[in-house]
This record gives structure tokens, sequence and C-alpha cells, in this order.
């Protein structure tokens, strides 16, 4: 019981995705700003704008579907949050698994994008209209590579549970060969998901 | 004749993709603009009047305040207009003086226009690049005149400051720097597949279309236009002055873009031979208070085109009337003919690629209570009030629904 | 004979109503009075037949007893022509040139707001350059206008 709550909130749990995530964020910036010939921003700087950003104003435009609005963000986290509990970290088992469990791992990373897509409709903003159905549109796009460079190396390794395919991989390392092409198109479609340039066109300016 | 699934999308005055205030009501159908209307006016200060009531060296001061990046153009065009009144002859030094100035401010400006326009299309490193840049000539700028924008360098009768050959030799050293750095982005406009396939279609503007709306500077001269106002009409040192006039025919943004990177190119060149050519002399000469009754229109060729003043004088030391119109003005009736039938993405980029300057173009009055100086504030709710009357009474849009909605939190 | 004399010596040959009206004050710059009647004529045949084919800008002014309006024409951006006219005090009203020039839209509508003459056949649209909720009849640029006590900015 201890044990399962320490891996759920600690390690590999949600603190861990959260230092885990700033820190990745940290890095992104660093390197762009330095690609950029500027400084960039010290190494706490994703913790201070999480921070600030929990203490500003939410703002509901007053036709929007208030449900729903608030909580889209809700489902977009608790989706991408769930997703950590069949993808193994640490070792070759994921916290837990079963067999089919690389389809419902997919599954749940493409709600957030759908999240952001009923978001956008319900509120009612011209401005996030355009917005949600760019994305959506940007989805069809990045979706179908993304799936098949995973499941690819899933047949690959004969079975559809995400701890097996890490042990198979594990065994075999020589295999890395056969999908370096998946990794290469899975690498860019994951651009796409993240919404980062040059995908960024669902929060572009216009 | 608006479809059912017609969007009317009001864009601006401040939008985060607009750097300057400004207005368009666009009619979108999915992606594509099917009409645009433009609004101006939102940066409008009653320059023009506040003016009458200055002498001319106040006025001065206050012509250069219109705009930041094309300070220099509408002090030296002004400054201009009052010594062709008064009738007095400029020293050669002090024109070239004047000329050196108004090149550092194109190559400032351009560069300035090159990273936003590398910002409106997400390529954020081009604008880190050329704003790198952009500090070498402030920096420039503030030797020889002490501030980095809004340089005082202009009186009536010539200029103020002189430039040391320490001085010179400094804005040779940048300007070889800054040459090589140009290189490096003609080769990026010119041969950077991703720019052209970007720029290329965009915000098209026919040979004749620029003509019968009137562009001016690099939007004309990127549809083909030879106009340029240091060679036509020309001013200052410009007449003695060996450069060519850069034209594309290409008459979309990246043809403006290339216009303008070549055009660093002869702005580095042109401040090479003032530098070698400036002759010895004095710097200003004695201008009269009261300058004599007359009139004048003088022309200068600023970084986004054509700036025209008219000034008329009674015999006073205030003039009678002083008239400014900035590049922009005529530029910004072409946007709407440039966003027919393109694609909603491409707006920030055609409105940028005009190089907008909405401080030069809007010059409109500003009432305060100078007298008691004392200011009234208004509470959130009866700013939602007078809001929802305002847009009631011009734009027939009636939001009274929201109010009731938000009646219960307000307690109106 | 300079691009300037000639401009004036075609221009009187045409019109001779217009013999002491042209003045060239220097190089490139060639200023002119004209009545409002015939105003239109000139005009016409400055831009149709003389190729004055840019249009600079349109500067009304108060005059005290008369209003001027001065359109600045250039051709090929050399010559600058500047063209005036007096329109009476009491009921300013002149003709639209947008059938000309596209670009007269912003310049006579600034003519419209800021000194209260009435463009016949402009287009009708939004105020330029003042805002949506300055009064109707208030115009600045006029000579006898006051700095109003308090001006109401929401």
């Amino acid at each position: 019981m201890i044990q399962a709550l320490f891996s759920i909130l600690i390690f590999p749990g949600l603190l861990f995705l959260f230092t885990f995530a700033l820190a990745a964020e940290f890095i992104d910036r660093k390197l762009s700003a330095r690609l950029q010939n500027r400084m960039g921003p010290p190494w706490f700087q994703p913790l201070a704008d999480f921070i600030k950003l929990l203490g500003k104003e939410n703002i509901l435009p007053c036709d929007a579907d208030v449900h729903i609005f608030k909580f889209m963000p809700v489902l977009a986290l608790t989706a991408s949050a769930t997703s950590f509990l069949y993808i193994p970290l640490w070792q070759t088992k994921a916290l837990n698994s079963f067999n089919g469990d690389v389809i419902v791992v997919l599954y749940l990373l493409t709600i957030p994008t759908l999240t952001y897509f009923l978001g956008g409709w319900y509120s009612r903003s011209v401005y996030s209209m355009i917005g949600a159905v760019r994305s959506l549109t940007q989805l069809f796009a990045y979706e179908v590579p993304l799936f098949m460079s995973i499941l690819a190396s899933a047949l690959l390794a004969n079975s559809w549970n995400l701890s097996e395919i890490a042990l198979f991989y594990s065994r075999h390392p020589g295999y890395w060969l056969f999908n370096f092409i998946g990794f290469s198109i899975a690498l860019i479609s994951l651009l796409g998901k993240l919404e980062k340039t040059p995908f960024d066109i669902p929060e572009a300016e216009t | 004749m608006h479809n059912s699934q017609d969007v009317q999308v009001p864009f601006g005055p401040q939008h985060p993709a607009l750097k300057e205030p400004e207005s368009f009501l666009i009619t979108l159908r999915g992606e594509k603009i099917t009409a645009s209307s433009v609004k101006i006016g939102y940066n409008h200060r009653g320059i023009e009047k506040a003016c009458e009531e200055r002498t001319y060296i106040q006025d001065l001061y206050l012509i250069e305040r219109i705009c930041g990046i094309c300070s220099h153009s509408h002090a030296t065009a002004f400054a201009q207009a009052v010594e062709e009144i008064a009738g007095l002859e400029i020293p050669k030094r002090a024109l070239y003086i004047r000329s050196l100035i108004g090149e550092l401010e194109r190559v400032h400006s351009h560069l300035l226009w090159l990273g936003v326009a590398g910002h409106e299309i997400g390529f954020d490193t081009l604008l880190m690049y050329t704003w790198r840049d952009r500090e070498v000539v402030m920096d420039i700028l503030a030797l020889l005149t002490g501030n980095r924008v809004n340089y005082g360098m202009n009186t009536i009768g010539g200029v103020r400051r002189d430039i040391t050959p320490s001085q010179a030799k400094e804005v040779l050293k940048a300007v070889d720097i800054l040459e090589e750095r140009t290189k490096y982005y003609i080769k990026i406009a010119t041969q950077e597949t991703t720019i052209i396939e970007r720029l290329s279609g965009v915000g098209v503007l026919s040979k004749k279309d620029a003509i019968s709306l009137g562009a001016v500077g690099p939007t004309a001269r990127a549809s083909g236009v030879a106009r340029d106002v240091r060679k036509d009409d020309p001013y200052a040192a410009y007449g003695e002055l060996d450069f060519k006039v850069i034209t594309s025919d290409k008459c979309d943004v990246y043809g403006r873009t290339v216009v303008r990177v070549l055009e660093l190119m002869e702005s580095y060149k042109m401040i090479r031979q003032i530098l070698k050519d400036m002759p010895e002399g004095p710097l200003t000469v004695r201008a009269p208070r009261k300058i004599p009754a007359g009139e004048a229109a003088s022309r200068y060729e600023a970084p986004r085109g054509e700036d025209f003043h008219y000034v008329r004088s009674n015999g006073t030391e205030k003039p009678d009337r002083v008239k400014v119109r900035a590049p922009t003005l005529a530029n910004v009736q072409a946007v709407s003919k440039m966003l027919e039938d393109r694609y909603l993405a491409d707006m920030p980029i055609v409105i940028a690629a005009i190089d907008p300057c909405f401080s030069c173009t809007d010059r409109s009055i500003v009432i305060k209570n100078s007298g008691t100086r004392n200011s009234k504030t208004i509470p959130w709710e009866v700013l939602h009030v007078q809001s929802i009357e305002w847009y009631k009474e011009h734009k027939g849009i009636d939001f009274s629904a929201l109010n009731k909605k938000y009646a219960k939190s307000f307690k109106i | 004979m300079s691009a300037e004399e000639s401009i004036k010596q075609e221009l009187e040959n045409k019109f001779p109503f217009f013999k002491d009206a042209v003045v060239i004050k220097r190089q490139r710059r060639i200023f002119a009075d004209v009545p409002q009647e015939r105003f239109f004529d000139v005009f016409n045949y400055l831009v149709r037949d003389m190729q004055f084919s840019h249009l600079c800008t349109i500067t009304g002014m108060d005059e005290g007893e008369t209003f001027g309006v001065i359109y600045h024409l250039s051709r090929d951006g050399v010559v600058v022509f500047s063209l005036r006219i007096h329109i009476s005090h009491e009921a300013p009203k002149i003709k639209t040139v947008t059938g000309y020039f596209l670009e007269a839209d912003a310049y006579e509508r600034e003519l419209e707001d800021l000194l209260g003459i009435k463009v016949e056949g402009l287009a009708s649209g939004q105020r330029y350059p003042l805002p949506d909720n300055w009064p109707k009849d208030d115009h600045p640029l006029r000579k006898d206008w006051k700095l109003k006590s308090e001006v109401d900015h929401a």
C-alpha cells in the first residue's frame, strides 16, 4: 500500500513528473536561447513561471459553457498523468501493465488535443474557435504517423504490452536499427502533438 | 452579401500580432479573408494643431517626436521647409551630416523591420539576430548624437553637433561589422527556401494598383515603381551621392524583403561615401526668429517611404499651418487590396510588410484639463455601463445582455 | 527651358485665366491658385494629360475668412505642383477626387473631421482621425477653436 502510494505520488509519480517537466522546459528554453545568441533564463525560471501563473485571475467568457470550459483542462491533465502508469520509466516493468496497454496509452495521450478543441469551441470566442479548429486539423496530420511508428515497434516485439516491449528491446539491443526511421518520424510527430514551432499554429498570434 | 458561413472578426487595435494600433474588421469564410476594412486614428495626438501654437524651434522638437524610428526624417523635412521659406543657404557640412544621420536611421529601421518580419512568420531567431545588430547602430547613433532614438541633431539653419574624426572611425568600423552580417541576411533572404516559400505570393500589389493607390517607399518599389525621393527630388547631400534605387518586380512581401535588405547595402555604401567626402565648414547659419510669410512643401525619403511636409508662415514666430503626411498613411490604404483573397494566417506579415508606423500617421488631439489637473477615477462598473452605451451608439452592437449577467456581480 | 517653365507655359496656354497665378518657387516646386469653379478643369488636365500621377497629400487650412485646400500633385516624384482653391467659411463644400486617386479617401476624411469641410461624393465610412465619440461639429483645426475645459474620455 505504502509502496503503491509512493510510486504514484513521489517516484516515478506525480512529483517526479512535475520536476522532470520543469527541467525539460528549462533545457528547451536555455538551448533555444543560446542558439539565438541570447543568455536564456536561469534554472529556476520554469518554477517561478508556474507559481506566477497560479496566482493569475481565471477569465471566463460570459457566453461560454462554464462547466465544460472549466472541466477540460482538468481532463487533459488527468489523461496525460494517467498514461504514466503504463509507461516503463525506471525498470522495464511499468507500474501497471496489461495486454493492449500500448493502445490505451496512445489514446490517453490523444485526449489533451481533443480537450483543446472542445474547450476552444465551448468558449464561444471567435479567436478560440479558430484555434480549436486548427488544432483539430493538425491532429489529422500527425496522429497517423505517430501511431504507425509506435505500433510498428510493437509489432516487431510481438506484443501489445508496453512493459513486454521494453523487455524485448532490452534483451535484443541490436533491434534499434529497424526502428530508426520510426523513431525519427515519431520525434517529428511529437513536435506536432506538443504544438511546438513550427506546429504551433493553434496558439499562433492570428 | 453576407453568407451565413461568414464570420466577422475584429482585429485590433490591441492584438498580439499587430505591433501598431490599427483596427481591421475582416470577414472570414473558414480561413479565407473575403473582405476587410481598416480603421486608423488610434494614435492621434494633435500635433498639427499644437505646432500652430509654438515657435519654430519648439515645433522642431515636437515634430521630431512624432515617431521614434523616423524622427530624423520628420525633423529634417520640417527644417528643410522652414529654411526654404526663410531663404537660408545651409552649409554643405551640415547637409552631409544630415544625410549621414538619415542613412544610419534607415539602417536602424530596416534591421528592425527584418526582425519584425521574422517574428511575424515565426522565425524568432532572425528577430534575435537582427535586433542584436540594431544595437550596434544604436550605439553608434548614441555616440554621434547622444540618444539612441529621437536624435536632436537638426536645428533651423543646420545641425547642432559635429562629427569628429575619431567618431567617423567608429562609424566606419560599425558599418564594416554590419555589412558582414547583412551579407548573411541577404543570403538567408535569397537562398533560404522556407522564407521564399512563405513570403512569395503573399500580399500581392500589382504595379498598376501601387500607382493608383498611391503607395510609396519600399512597398511601391517592390512592385516595380521606381520612386525614391532621394533620386527624384534630391535634398540634403543626396544630389552628390552615388547610389542605386533598388526595385523588384516580385510585387509581394518577398519583394519587399529583398528591396529592404539590398537598400541596407546601398546605405552602407552611402555612409562610407559621406564620411569620405564630408567638406569642412560651419555647421549652421543664423536663422531669424520671425520667418517671413510664405509657404513651402518639402519631401524626405523616410525608411518607410515619402514623407511630405507643408509649412505656411505668416511673418510671426509661430507657423500658420504645418501639415505632415507620413508614408504609412499612403501605404495603409493598399493593405485592404493586398488582403483580398488571402488566408487569415497571412494577415500579420502583410500588415508588417508595409512597415507600419502609426505614430507617424495619426496626429490628432488629446485634451488635458491643464488648468486644474484633476482626474476622474471611473469605477469598473460605471466603465462597463459606459462601454455598452458607446458600442450601442457608435457601432450598433448591443451588449446589454452581458450587462444582465454581470449585474449581480457588479451590483449596478 | 526647364521642366517647371514648360509646365507653366503649357498651363498658361491652355487656361488663359491662369496667367499670373502660377508661381515657380524654386527648382521642382510650383504653386498655383485657381478659382473653385475652374478647379476640376485644371485638375483633370494635370492628372490626365500632364501625367501628374501621384497625389502627395491634400492640405486644408483655415485662412481666417476662407478655407484653403491645397492639392499636392507630383509627376514621377520629381516636380511637385501645389494647386490651391479657396472656399467660403460659411458652407464649405468641395467635390471628392477619389475618382482620380483612391488614396484621397483618407486625406479628404481628415478635411471633414478636422476642418468641417464637406466633401461631396465621399463614400460613407469611419471618421478619421478623430475618435468616434468626438462631438460631430467640433472641428479642432479651425482658428477659432478653443481648448475646452474638460473632455470626457472613458
